[in-house]
């Protein structure tokens, strides 16, 4: 069987690199130059990142990255069909960052009312304001109840713990079963 | 961005020539490969940004498809639609890419919509 997970959350949070970082074949990309000025990356993706990881078995992990910026909502929709979880990636360095989370929860809710969700903060070491707590509550505020951890996209095991936890939740809510990933 | 205003004014009088030339145009843009509207003729201006950032992922997912299949670099896409046509193109420049994106209604004729898009996009990748 094989499961879709989409990664979402705000231009430079890490979604490319955290799929980069775990999957077990050579990504799909579709990073372009960027023409935007408030950006301070020289590339941004505008279609989707791809990757993978083998479950047990014949079971597969599908990971689908979406471009961070609001006008490629229409990604957003398209990739969301038939997923099976969401996780979010915030960046705390960047100005906005609770409210960059309130943008990913509205644009994916039909996706995270069907499945499970799992927020991920990047860049917390350095930057520890805000808190998870705040994220917590913040989600809370629109009726959202999901694990807050930080986590450093470029570790292997960072992203596998987000994924287990996003995992273990569809688990609970759908009834699939797996080992922790490895 | 920081697209000099000589490109524009080129891009401009390129939408003049190909809006005239194929006629049944609803909408016609020349957008950055990510996704922003450089210049642009359509009855509906709310149009043109979601068809600018559509135009970029629909671009991107066809240099994937391209690469996947082992057929080389992205030229264009065709959508046939139950009401119209949409068309494609990319133009490469040294300084950026651009994508050109015309859509057209179910009378076009989509030979002609590509001819001049080519042409158009051959004028733009040759602007200074």
């Amino acid at each position: 069987m094989e499961y879709k997970i989409v990664l979402a959350g705000v231009t430079g949070a890490g979604k490319t690199t955290a799929i980069g970082t775990v999957s077990e074949i050579d990504p799909v990309r579709t990073d372009v130059r960027n023409h935007d000025p408030t950006l301070a990356k020289e590339f941004t993706t505008v279609g989707l990142d791809y990757g993978e990881i083998a479950l047990d078995g014949d079971d597969r992990l599908r990971l689908y990255g979406t471009p961070g910026q609001v006008r490629f909502e229409c990604m957003w929709r398209i990739v969301s069909r038939g997923a099976l979880g969401l996780v979010i990636l915030v960046d705390n360095s960047q100005d906005g960052a609770l409210s960059s989370l309130e943008t990913y929860v509205g644009g994916f809710a039909d996706l995270i009312e069907r499945t499970a969700c799992v927020v991920g903060v990047g860049r917390s070491e350095s930057h520890p304001e805000p808190g998870l707590d705040d994220y917590a509550d913040r989600l809370l505020e629109q009726g959202v109840v999901c694990p807050v951890v930080p986590v450093d996209v470029r570790r292997r095991s960072d992203v596998l713990m987000l994924l287990d936890l996003l995992l273990t939740q569809l688990e609970m809510k759908t009834g699939i079963t797996d080992g922790p990933l490895e | 961005m920081n697209l000099s205003e000589s490109l524009k004014s080129a891009a401009d009088e390129t939408l003049d020539d190909l809006v005239k030339a194929v006629g049944s145009v609803r909408a016609v843009v020349i957008s950055t490969e990510d996704g922003f509207e450089l210049v642009s003729r359509s009855r509906d201006a709310s149009q043109v940004a979601r068809l600018s950032a559509m135009a970029s992922s629909m671009a991107a997912l066809g240099v994937m498809a391209g690469e996947e299949c082992d057929i080389g670099g992205f030229r264009s896409i065709t959508l046939e639609a139950q009401e119209g046509f949409i068309v494609m193109l990319q133009a490469r420049r040294p300084d950026s890419n651009f994508i050109l994106s015309v859509i057209s209604g179910p009378d076009a004729l989509v030979g002609k919509v590509v001819l001049y898009g080519r042409k158009a996009v051959r004028q733009l990748q040759h602007a200074r």
